[in-house]
């Protein structure tokens, strides 16, 4: 690059930083100082009040993988899958409502990030038969809205009625101009996009398509906890966490972790393509480099921590913001409430909130696994899963479960 | 994937606190204790956290277990009423020891909340406050024995450690198993010890030297993390990181038979050094250092039965080796990602070698004629070989590169007489004479050398990520020179017979080169992977060999009226072969992916290679009949389809069919060769008009594995049938004194059909392990030929199955016990048929059994019975016995007393079939004797304590 253009490059930075500290909310950044290696743990019982496992109902159609998001309304969840290339619905009891796969679209190949807009019953994502719309698809499966939408994305939320965020895909290196920027965030409001957040500089993120396949997980995630109009965005390769809505964006919190946990966030900001970022996380691989699935409940702001390294001993936390109480999800253990059956998938992850419950998922291979080497115990179980046990095996679809935590 | 991947180790975790050490049942036995273990500050249970229960009297360790999902322990079967200690430990905690008796009456105790303090605020490294180590512990992915937990005797080696070890399994064929799955590789300090054979590490080195066995899962495919191999590392300690051990043994017996063996090791944190040598006249033959170094360890001449002298050998041998084993790591952690590496190894071996035969071939002529040929012969013949390699690899991050060299030396040197005849129905037609003395002198050296390049994250900048280069030199020269004498008599036409004093001296120079270069990953680099591209790989690839051929043939007869030799011109000649074959290929592959979340994942490959060949062959000689300039081209054709099916936690099967061609070219000696008739019972002459053979191959292989922790059950079949167009088929002409003429032709097709399969499954109890393994194959061959200008078909059906049935308890006793059953049937196909088949049932049964820590008693019988067409059944009996008995106090002496074949019944009985001719016949092979032997095995692992 010569001088000429990095000028140039720095300038229009310049301008685009500046125009967008203009646009964005004073706000009050609080710094929480959070060391998960002292993370509390205990019984289920002391940090929830009620633990519920809502089986979703294996049935031919119904089959499914794993739950890829989920999104949960007053009468269904509402779940991805990326083995079947659909959206399912079950009603609250597990029970199967209905799938949207791509068989019903000329067999094209439905997004797995969707969002739903809660009050017109409508599931928003792509679908890869109808090439360039944004798709509002009611629970029955029928198109109801379209939006010319050119820009692939790779995470997308419904705010209100009136706006859907989207963070565009990073990578792709070989469509990349030199020089060329784009935005984190982007508004999509009466048919157009209307608001850019958070501009860098594309080249920094390009990397081909098939960094998909190594475990780097995908960036820039909004998370909705239940209240409308109010979700939280999580920034990669720094502790931020943004508070996002209809309007406009304001960072939160900052997270500071102990120095032998954190990565330097400058470094890997001088580190110019993601080659060059994959390295330094491999050299640093038991350093957290970013957050995942964050949502606020009650005084809680729940989170997950990413290492480069498979091995995290406390990977999501949910901190208790007036009691300054930090708790490791893996550091819970079930017990006779729960039938000592699992909370949480191995990796101990929260995939969704609606204000009320924290909500994970467990495999059926896991579930069936923990009954047979807990039978010692002899625990007692629901009658919806004395049916499930009855009735169902390892290959059936996996539990939804439902947990309430207590305030303090 | 990934969760399932650490969900299958942490399952396997679980299982090792089921299957924790046991403990002897007795009355006093009877107690129980239970609690939970806790980090009271933090207020978790600490899952993993290594309980153990030491007797307070002498700190014996009673049993122990991994606290469970729930922080939970449960033990049963304690002592009651005697002082016991629990010691709870985990990395980042202080030690917790308590304290405690089991009541008599209540015959348990609960310790509730066992509350662990952190060692230390800012240093996560275990702190030891109690000098006893706990017997297991899990350490981030590894799960880690220590060596010092485990009482044993203090003789005791690294096997002897594994077999205490929960989870593992030390199977009776040497294999060893972690959860039912097998131990891919047993390192030492992470790096191959003495040339990666697991049983040199865990046959020698001491028990004393450990300090801890780390079990962990090795992902070899960071795209793949649920293909994984487990590697046993056994860490040593501090002080033992460097050390000796080896074997020193003789032996002599009646009929003057001995034997002799050396093995000295030397090793320590960066270099192996190792130096073999044997000799003996016990037909005990290594091919290697390697074999050598197997077959002298500390613990392998104890309750291993194999390394048995050779009852099947044909004659007597007498070899005398001798070698060295070496390797050198230039960086001190070397992994699966990262390694560098020096590796060299040399042997020596020299054989003499005595066979006396006498053998009866008979050949089915066309019609009902029949043609016998005697043979007696005796061949004295000794060999000596020198081999040398040494070998560097280098690999980092995404590269890796190699060089290695060899140099190979050969001397030998033979006498054969021999004394044939032929006769049929109407009486002998001729005799023949034959003396050979020959000697060969032959040396090569190679070097080859190679670079590949994988980069999992190509950048469009940069699509060549994926590409290998691999050029090998080969240059080698041999020389011969022998002399025979041949008498030739006909008793039916005198002017036939002939007589031969021919003395020869061929020296020969070869170079052949080989370069490869594939460059891969062609569709994904391009960014061509759309639509029907999509999953779909190219690659191109090309081989090139260029073989360059000098011989210098020098042959003279002697002249029976002068007594002098004369060049012979017919068969002296200069020649010169260049032979090159170019090989460009295209290979094209489709993935399919089906993965069904925490179920399964099936995997769909097909792949098509095209390869052309562009063959050319050209030859110069002094003889003119042999300059020809011979030009092919062939397209061949491969395609594979694999499927592999892995049900999580279930099972894992694979199918592969696959299509393959191969081009034989013919050789100048098929072609033009110099006719020489100094065996007239076999000439080989040549055919110009010969063409290549075209083979095709088609296979299909069924592979299950079974993923069950216990008691596992894996079986496979393999299909596979081959078709030659253009074969390159035997046509000899016999004529009426006898002589046979040889010369190859195509001939249409020829096919084989093969089937095989095995099966394994094992059981394994508390002390008791049982293992059933059966192979079983099946071979059919249709090969056509012509005699006498008849055409003929020989078909031939080929099985052999063999049962493996293995016992063992504990280290006490081993007991194999092995069926097979052989079938061989051939029938040949033209104006009359021939048939003939021979089955061979051998039935062994060995025992090895350590009487106590000094005594060990082996013994084996094979039962051999025999039939085949026109001759009675021969049966006989081989029994081997041996007693050995180890003095000293590290045991490091060993007296061996061996009575081999008891019974005084080998035999070694010749009986084959080929095509249109059988052979039976008789030749001298090792025969009973008795032996006593002392070894002695130097052993020193770091220094002496004084």
């Amino acid at each position: 690059m010569n001088y000429k253009k990095t000028f140039i490059v720095l300038l229009l930075l310049f301008t685009i930083t500046w125009s967008y500290s203009q646009n964005q909310t004073k706000s009050v950044i609080e710094k929480l100082y959070l060391n998960p290696t002292y993370a509390r743990g205990g019984i289920d019982t002391q940090i929830f009040k009620s633990i519920s496992y809502i089986p979703l109902e294996t049935t031919e159609e119904s089959l499914f993988g794993e739950i890829y998001k989920l999104e949960i309304t007053n009468d269904y969840y509402i779940i991805s899958d990326r083995s079947t290339n659909s959206i399912l619905l079950f009603q609250k009891d597990g029970k199967f409502y209905t799938k949207i796969s791509g068989k019903i679209f000329s067999n094209g190949h439905v997004n797995e990030e969707f969002t739903v807009d809660r009050d017109q019953k409508l599931i928003i994502t792509t679908i890869s038969s109808i090439p360039g719309k944004l798709l509002w698809i009611t629970y029955k499966g029928k198109i109801v809205r379209e939006v010319s939408f050119k820009e692939p994305y790779n995470s997308i939320q419904n705010t209100n009625s009136s706006a859907v965020v989207y963070s565009p895909w990073t990578f792709l290196a070989k469509t990349i101009k030199k020089d060329s920027v784009n935005y984190f965030i982007k508004y999509l409001r009466n048919n157009r996009v209307d608001r850019k957040l958070l501009p860098y500089e594309v080249i920094q993120f390009a990397t081909p398509a098939n960094l998909m396949t190594t475990d780097m997980p995908r960036p820039y995630h909004f998370y909705y906890s239940g209240v409308e109009d109010n979700l939280l965005f999580v920034e990669n390769y720094n502790y931020n966490i943004y508070a996002l809505n209809s309007v406009g964006i304001e960072k939160i919190y900052n997270v500071v972790f102990p120095k032998d946990l954190s990565v330097s966030t400058d470094s890997l900001a001088k580190r110019t393509s993601m080659e060059e970022k994959e390295k330094y996380l491999k050299e640093n691989k038991n350093k957290i480099y970013t957050f995942r699935g964050a949502y606020t409940i009650g005084n809680y702001l729940c989170f997950e921590t990413i290492k480069w390294s498979f091995f995290n001993t406390d990977p999501y936390l949910l901190y208790n913001l007036k009691t300054r109480n930090l708790i490791s999800l893996k550091k819970i253990s079930s017990s006779i409430s729960s039938s000592y059956l699992p909370l949480f998938s191995a990796f101990g992850s929260i995939i969704g909130s609606d204000n009320e419950y924290l909500y994970s998922t467990v495999s059926s291979l896991d579930m069936f696994q923990a009954k047979e080497s807990t039978n010692s115990k002899q625990p007692k179980y629901s009658p919806l899963l004395q049916v499930y046990f009855n009735t169902q095996s390892r290959k059936s679809n996996p539990v939804i479960v439902q947990l309430q935590l207590k305030d303090n | 994937m990934r969760s399932l991947f650490w969900l299958l180790a942490f399952f396997g975790v679980i299982f090792i606190n089921q299957a924790a050490m046991g403990q002897s049942k007795d009355s006093t036995n009877t107690g129980a204790a239970n609690g939970i273990v806790r980090d009271s500050v933090y207020n978790f249970v600490i899952q993993s956290s290594t309980v153990a229960i030491y007797k307070v009297k002498d700190s014996s360790l009673v049993s122990y277990r991994l606290a469970d999902n729930f922080g939970e322990f449960h033990f049963k079967e304690l002592p009651v009423n005697i002082p016991l200690k629990v010691i709870v430990s985990f990395v980042g905690y202080k030690t917790l020891v308590r304290k405690f008796i089991i009541p008599t009456v209540s015959k348990q105790i609960n310790f509730r909340n066992l509350n662990l303090d952190r060692s230390d605020e800012n240093n996560l490294k275990e702190v030891i406050v109690n000098a006893t180590p706990p017997p297991v512990r899990m350490n981030g992915d590894t799960l880690e024995f220590n060596a010092d937990a485990f009482k044993l005797d203090k003789n005791a080696v690294a096997e002897d450690l594994l077999r205490k070890l929960p989870g593992i399994t030390v199977w009776g064929d040497g294999t060893i198993t972690f959860n039912g799955k097998q131990v891919s590789q047993v390192l030492v300090e992470g790096k191959p010890f003495f040339g990666g054979d697991a049983r040199i590490a865990t046959q020698n080195i001491a028990k004393d030297a450990i300090d801890k066995v780390q079990v962990y899962q090795q992902n070899t495919d960071r795209r793949n993390p649920l293909d994984s191999v487990t590697n046993v590392n056994i860490k040593l300690k501090k002080d033992k990181k460097f050390g000796s051990f080896g074997k020193i043994a003789a032996g002599y017996g009646t009929d003057k038979r001995y034997e002799a063996d050396a093995n000295i090791n030397y090793f320590n944190s960066r270099t192996q050094i190792g130096l073999v040598g044997a000799s003996n006249n016990v037909n005990k033959t290594a091919k290697d250092a390697n074999i050598l170094m197997r077959n002298s360890t500390f613990k392998g001449t104890g309750a291993n039965v194999e390394y048995q002298p050779d009852f099947s050998t044909q004659g007597i041998n007498q070899p005398n080796s001798g070698g060295f084993i070496f390797q050198h790591d230039f960086i001190s952690d070397p992994d699966f990602y990262k390694n560098d590496r020096l590796t060299a190894n040399y042997f020596i071996n020299n054989n003499t070698n005595t066979i006396n035969q006498n053998s009866q071939t008979t050949t089915r002529l066309n019609g009902d004629s029949t043609q016998i040929q005697q043979s007696n012969s005796t061949s004295k013949s000794s060999n000596t070989s020198q081999n040398f390699a040494a070998r560097y690899d280098k690999k980092k991050g995404d590269y890796s590169y190699y060089f290695s060299t060899t140099a190979n030396l050969n001397a030998a040197h033979s006498q054969n007489s021999s004394l044939g005849s032929s006769s049929t129905s109407q009486g002998l037609q001729s005799k023949n004479d034959a003396n050979t003395k020959s000697d060969n002198n032959s040396k090569n050296i190679s070097f080859e050398t190679g670079f590949t390049t994988r980069q999992f994250t190509p950048h469009a900048d940069h699509p060549l990520n994926d590409f290998s280069i691999n050029y090998s030199i080969n240059a080698g020269s041999n020389n011969n020179n022998w002399n025979t004498t041949s008498k030739f008599v006909s008793f039916i036409n005198p002017a036939g017979n002939k007589f031969f004093d021919r003395g020869y001296t061929n020296n020969n120079d070869d170079t052949k080169q080989h370069l490869f270069m594939s460059l891969g990953n062609l569709a994904e680099g391009f960014n061509i992977q759309k639509g029907i591209m999509s999953h779909v790989d190219i690659e191109v690839q090309n081989n090139l060999d260029i073989n360059l051929h000098h011989e210098d043939n020098n042959v003279k007869d002697r002249d029976t009226l002068t007594g002098n030799y004369r060049v012979n011109p017919y068969l002296t000649n200069i020649m010169k072969t260049v032979v090159v074959n170019e090989r460009p290929a295209l290979v094209i592959t489709k993935n399919f992916d089906k993965f069904f979340a925490n179920r399964y994942i099936q995997t769909l490959n097909i792949r098509f290679s095209g390869e052309g060949q562009f063959f050319n062959q050209d030859n110069s000689s002094s003889q003119l009949f042999q300059n020809f300039n011979k030009s092919y081209r062939q397209f061949t054709p491969g395609a594979m389809v694999s499927y592999k099916n892995n049900q999580f936690g279930d099972f894992e099967d694979t199918y592969i069919l696959n299509f393959a061609t191969t081009v034989d070219y013919p050789t100048v000696q098929q072609l033009y060769p110099l006719v020489d008739s100094i065996n007239q019972y076999y000439i080989q002459r040549g055919n110009p008009n010969l063409k290549p053979a075209t083979n095709r191959i088609l296979s299909f292989n069924f592979n299950h594995v079974n993923r069950h922790v216990k008691n596992t059950f894996n079986y496979g079949i393999g299909i596979n049938a081959g078709l030659v167009t253009g074969f390159f088929a035997d046509s000899s002409i016999i004529d009426n004194t006898g002589r046979n003429v040889h010369y190859v032709v195509n001939v249409n097709e020829s096919k084989n059909l093969g089937v095989s399969g095995n099966l394994n499954k094992a059981f394994k109890f508390t002390t008791n392990q049982f293992q059933i393994n059966l192979n079983a194959n099946l071979n059919l061959f249709r090969t056509p030929g012509y005699i006498n200008t008849q055409f003929i078909i020989s078909n031939v059906v080929s099985n052999e199955n063999m049962l493996n049935l293995y016992y063992t308890y504990g280290d006490k006793v081993a007991i194999n016990l092995k069926q097979g059953y052989s079938y061989y049937h051939s029938k040949r196909e033209g104006n009359n048929n021939n048939e003939f088949s021979n089955t061979v049932i051998p039935t062994a049964f060995s025992t090895s059994v350590n009487c106590t820590n000094k005594l060990t008693i082996n013994s084996n019988i094979t039962y051999n019975h025999t039939t085949s067409t026109g001759s009675d059944p021969i049966n006989f009996t081989i029994w081997n016995a041996s007693i050995n008995y180890r003095f000293m106090k590290g045991n490091n002496l060993e007296l061996k007393i061996a009575a081999l074949d008891l019974l005084h019944q080998n035999t070694s009985i010749i009986n084959f079939g080929n095509n249109n001719a059988i052979t039976r016949g008789k030749t001298n092979v090792l025969q009973q004797y008795g032996m006593i032997s002392l070894s002695y095995f130097p052993r020193k692992f770091g220094k002496t304590k004084k």
